[in-house]
């Protein structure tokens, strides 16, 4: 698989959330507005890109009995990285996000990649995994977001989109409407992919 | 096996290490917003003092703050007071703003990590408008794109009157506005009226009739949209008048629903708090 291959297949082709139906937690949760979306999606990035780059550097050092506390304790720090930058710098976004700032730990697209990946490559392919998967699942988050907040508000990053005359959709902001976007966009994601496939 | 717990030791160990410098770097501005979020609270919770100040008080081991209506330390409205209790997963710890007579003026939780989804609705507010959505709602204007609370000199006893729904910059700007002297826009408006501004930013407006519909019962309204719901139960109360209950009246404080051991924990928080203040400031006005 080519360099370029790596990084992009984390997008399209393997995107956690869309194809791989991976980490659906905080797309579910969090993505009631865009801003919300993108702070996710870009720590989650952080953490993929951090955990996948230090996992492949250490590799070899790993037992493999003890390979999976290893890559928790490596994917915790840069979680918790994240937390105290946040707190600190983004207070705002931080308390909107909450709990699922914490909980990327157990994100199963983070340990997913340092197991099936950043354990059995270099460190040049797993950086560009990590940030492949991580641009697909801001992606994922994003799209999912930006569709939630029209509809559900007429707005798109606070600013109306849609006129004053637009009734809001409530429903789509709230959970199920979260769980009926992401359902339609994964079945127009795979529409697109069998399409492409044609 | 001992290399396994080497291993294990090391990684852990460099991990300590990094969030060390980590917390070391980000403590101090951790820290900033903690004390900008508490003084947030101590507005939100006496929203009478708003455009006011704070003063620090200290009396019998009780940390409390003495709020005014006005820059400087005439008119007392009341005090805040930090509240805390035990929740079911935390400590939820609230600023709980209390009138001179010993009735809640309002709240604000500033910590909890309750159960997202039931104790978190401690905090939850039903509405989703943003503020000036719901002016333009309730007013049917629809040109307003910021609202601003006026600071009047004397008189106006719904000045200043919600800073849970009003845009505190408004005030900081104010506040500035007046350290600088720069007063000459502000005496203009009538106490306790607002300044609208509308789309055209020079276009400022003080609409006596849209004023009339601005003031007291539709801000009320407007504050019991944007406070969580639970904690809006709190305000005009007094200590005796807290009870919880299940499927309460507007007598009384409703329970949340699978969230009971949260819901007794704020209501111990407030109760203690007010506790503390009357010990503090020698026994609360009899009204």
């Amino acid at each position: 698989m080519s360099t370029w291959d790596d990084f992009t297949k984390g997008i399209v082709k393997e995107n956690p959330v869309f194809r791989l139906v991976l980490g659906l937690c905080p797309v579910l949760a969090v993505t009631t507005s865009l801003k919300n979306g993108l702070g996710m999606g870009l720590a989650a990035t952080f953490v993929l890109v951090g955990s996948n780059f230090i996992v492949s550097l250490i590799r070899k050092g790993i037992p493999a009995r003890i390979r999976i506390p290893c890559y928790i304790t490596v994917i915790a720090s840069f979680v918790t990285v994240v937390d105290l930058v946040m707190a600190g710098y983004m207070p705002e976004l931080h308390k909107n996000l909450g709990i699922f700032i914490p909980l990327i730990v157990v994100n199963c697209v983070i340990l997913g990649r340092a197991e099936a990946f950043a354990g059995k490559n270099g460190v040049g392919k797993s950086f560009l995994d990590g940030l492949g998967m991580g641009v697909g699942f801001t992606f994922a988050l994003v799209v999912t977001a930006a569709v939630r907040e029209i509809i559900g508000t007429g707005k798109i990053w606070g600013l109306v989109l849609l006129g004053t005359k637009y009734n809001p959709v409530l429903f789509a902001v709230l959970s199920p409407g979260a769980f009926v976007t992401l359902g339609l966009l994964i079945g127009l994601f795979n529409m697109l992919e069998a399409r492409r496939k044609t | 096996m001992i290399r396994l717990t080497v291993v294990l030791a090391v990684i852990t160990c460099c991990a300590a290490l990094a969030l060390g410098f980590v917390y070391k770097g980000t403590k101090p501005m951790i820290d900033e917003q903690a004390r900008l979020a508490e003084e947030e609270a101590r507005r939100v919770a006496l929203p009478q003092a708003i455009c006011g100040v704070m003063v620090a008080k200290e009396s019998k081991g009780v940390e409390y703050y003495e709020g005014y209506r006005f820059p400087d330390t005439t008119g007392l409205v009341g005090y805040t007071v930090k509240a805390s209790a035990k929740g079911y997963s935390s400590t939820i710890e609230a600023i709980v703003g209390v009138g001179p007579g010993g009735e809640i003026a309002g709240m604000k939780i500033i910590s909890q990590q309750e159960t997202p989804g039931l104790g978190t609705k401690i905090e939850e507010v039903k509405s989703f408008k943003s503020v000036v959505d719901a002016f333009k709602e309730m007013t049917g204007t629809a040109e307003i794109h910021s609202v601003r609370v006026n600071f009047a000199a004397e008189g106006g006893e719904e000045v200043c009157l919600d800073v849970g729904i009003v845009d505190a910059m408004g005030c900081s700007e104010l506040e500035k506005a007046v350290a600088a002297g720069d007063t000459a826009g502000i005496s203009t408006v009538a106490p306790g009226t607002f300044k609208l501004e509308a789309s055209d930013s020079s276009a400022v407006f003080a609409d006596p009739a849209l004023t009339a519909a601005l003031s007291g019962a539709v801000l009320q309204e407007l504050r019991r949209e944007k406070t969580p719901w639970f904690q809006f139960q709190f305000i005009g109360k007094k200590y005796d008048d807290i009870v919880l209950v299940r499927g309460g009246t507007d007598e009384n404080i409703q329970g949340i629903t699978g969230a009971t051991i949260s819901s007794k924990a704020v209501v111990e928080a407030v109760k203690n708090a007010i506790e503390d203040l009357d010990k503090a400031i020698g026994g609360f006005k009899e009204n």
